[in-house]
């Protein structure tokens, strides 16, 4: 072997590991950065989430858009401290909250979030609109009733022929439909709620970032961190159970990476949610 | 020719040397930022799900991100509703925070569900790979800010 050979071979052998090294430092710095956005994310909608469930009995004046029951006792959801709590806390945890420019480029990523409600779902679309609430609701075709299902056991029938409106449980009513419980139905009434507003937000033309893409779009509670909100149980993608309300929010189209590639990442109440697109 | 090949072999050498340089202090900077980020993250989440702070905490937290000068910020913000009924915003420093968990008898500083606190935490001396760092990661971040964390207190478990 002669000794430009050598050469040759050191210097192979060399550029190899500095690309090794280098492929190592891009895959980490870009792992960082959505750790970064998953984090800021999830802290947020988990301190927005704080807001909507605290009892605001004693001022309405920011609960324009429904509410929820609690026992016997009517709750207004304070919308705009959950949305600033959103905002304030994904901010900090982005590094800024400080940069006017930087906060107003990043909000148009942010092109749904919304409050899962007790007895509704609320979406507000990323220019900080409140779209009209979408209730949870059931219309059983031969008794001519609306049902009004909640998160938890209570449920609203309104009789359309009397016009007359009363509260139930669910264990009160009979079985509504002959192939599931009342329990199956609500939790099917309100993840097909859920999913509609979501979509319906999503396709919409108010929506003009990325979004454009996500008609079908699913979106998958498939982790919830107990000890950020501590200790209520909420399932998705298999028992499709959500029994507490929550601030929802998502992540679109933020390049990272040295090939640009665009992030999608959403969460539900401190919970990370998997977001599909059909 | 054969001096002028040497001269390139050399350069070639000198100017690996020089990227295996910068990219093991890359990777030691990676490494210590990690440190500082896994740090005050843990101190962050623990005042806003404890609602306090305490000496201990205090020191833990500076003894485990004492590997580089740092620029370390405190805010502890509190919104209250005034007698017209507007929302008033007061903000406590680092220094005040640090008085009340020195100087106050009780050695603990206490803040109250809703508030908000924020640690972050800044390079002193600006590296060099910063600006690599941001080109790579596309981060938003302002430079030399390592590491922001914060967000809304949710427990007040010292009642």
């Amino acid at each position: 072997m002669n000794h430009i050979d050598k050469e040759l071979i050191f210097t192979a052998i060399v550029s190899i590991a500095v690309i090794t090294l280098l492929a190592w430092i891009l895959r980490y710095t870009t792992n960082d950065t959505v750790d970064m956005y998953e984090y800021a994310l999830t802290q947020a909608t988990s301190d927005a989430t704080l807001v909507v469930r605290e009892d605001r009995n004693e001022d309405g004046s920011n609960s324009n858009y429904g509410g929820f029951e609690k026992g016997e006792e009517k709750i207004n959801i304070d919308y705009k401290g959950a949305l600033k709590s959103f905002y304030n806390t994904i901010f900090y945890n982005l590094g800024i909250s400080t940069n006017i420019e930087a906060k107003n480029a990043f909000r148009s990523h942010i092109p749904i979030k919304g409050v899962v409600g007790y007895d509704n779902i609320v979406i507000c679309t990323y220019n900080d609109i409140w779209l009209p609430p979408e209730s949870y609701s059931y219309f059983d075709k031969d008794r001519d009733l609306i049902y009004r299902f909640t998160l938890g056991e209570v449920v609203y029938v309104y009789d359309i022929n009397t016009g007359t409106d009363t509260k139930e449980t669910l264990d009160s009513l009979i079985q509504i439909t002959t192939d599931m419980t009342n329990k199956q139905l609500k939790n099917y009434v309100v993840m097909e709620t859920i999913n509609k507003a979501l979509t319906k937000a999503a396709s919409s033309e108010l929506n003009y970032t990325s979004l454009n893409l996500m008609k079908g779009v699913v979106f998958n509670l498939v982790h919830f961190d107990h000890e950020v909100i501590g200790g209520r149980d909420i399932y998705n993608s298999e028992g499709n159970i959500i029994d507490s309300p929550g601030f929802f929010a998502m992540i679109d189209g933020i390049a990272v990476g040295l090939n640009s590639e665009r992030i999608r990442l959403a969460s539900f109440g401190g919970a990370k949610m998997e977001v599909i697109n059909k | 020719m054969d001096s002028v090949s040497k001269l390139f072999s050399i350069m070639g050498i000198v100017f690996i040397v020089i990227l295996i340089l910068l990219l093991i202090f890359f990777i030691l900077k990676i490494e210590q930022d990690q440190v500082i980020k896994d740090a005050t993250k843990d101190f962050n989440e623990r005042v806003r799900f404890e609602g306090y702070i305490t000496r201990d905490m205090y020191e833990n937290y500076m003894e485990r991100i004492s590997i580089k000068p740092l620029e370390i910020r405190f805010r502890h913000i509190k919104y209250k509703i005034d007698s017209s009924n507007r929302e008033v915003l007061t903000i406590y420093t680092q220094r005040e925070i640090i008085d009340e968990i020195y100087n106050n008898p009780n050695k603990i500083y206490k803040l109250e569900k809703h508030d908000e606190f924020i640690v972050q935490v800044k390079e002193l001396q600006p590296s060099i790979f910063e600006g690599v760092m941001q080109i790579l990661t596309k981060s938003l971040a302002k430079p030399h800010i390592i590491v922001s964390k914060g967000g809304v207190v949710h427990n007040e478990s010292y009642r």
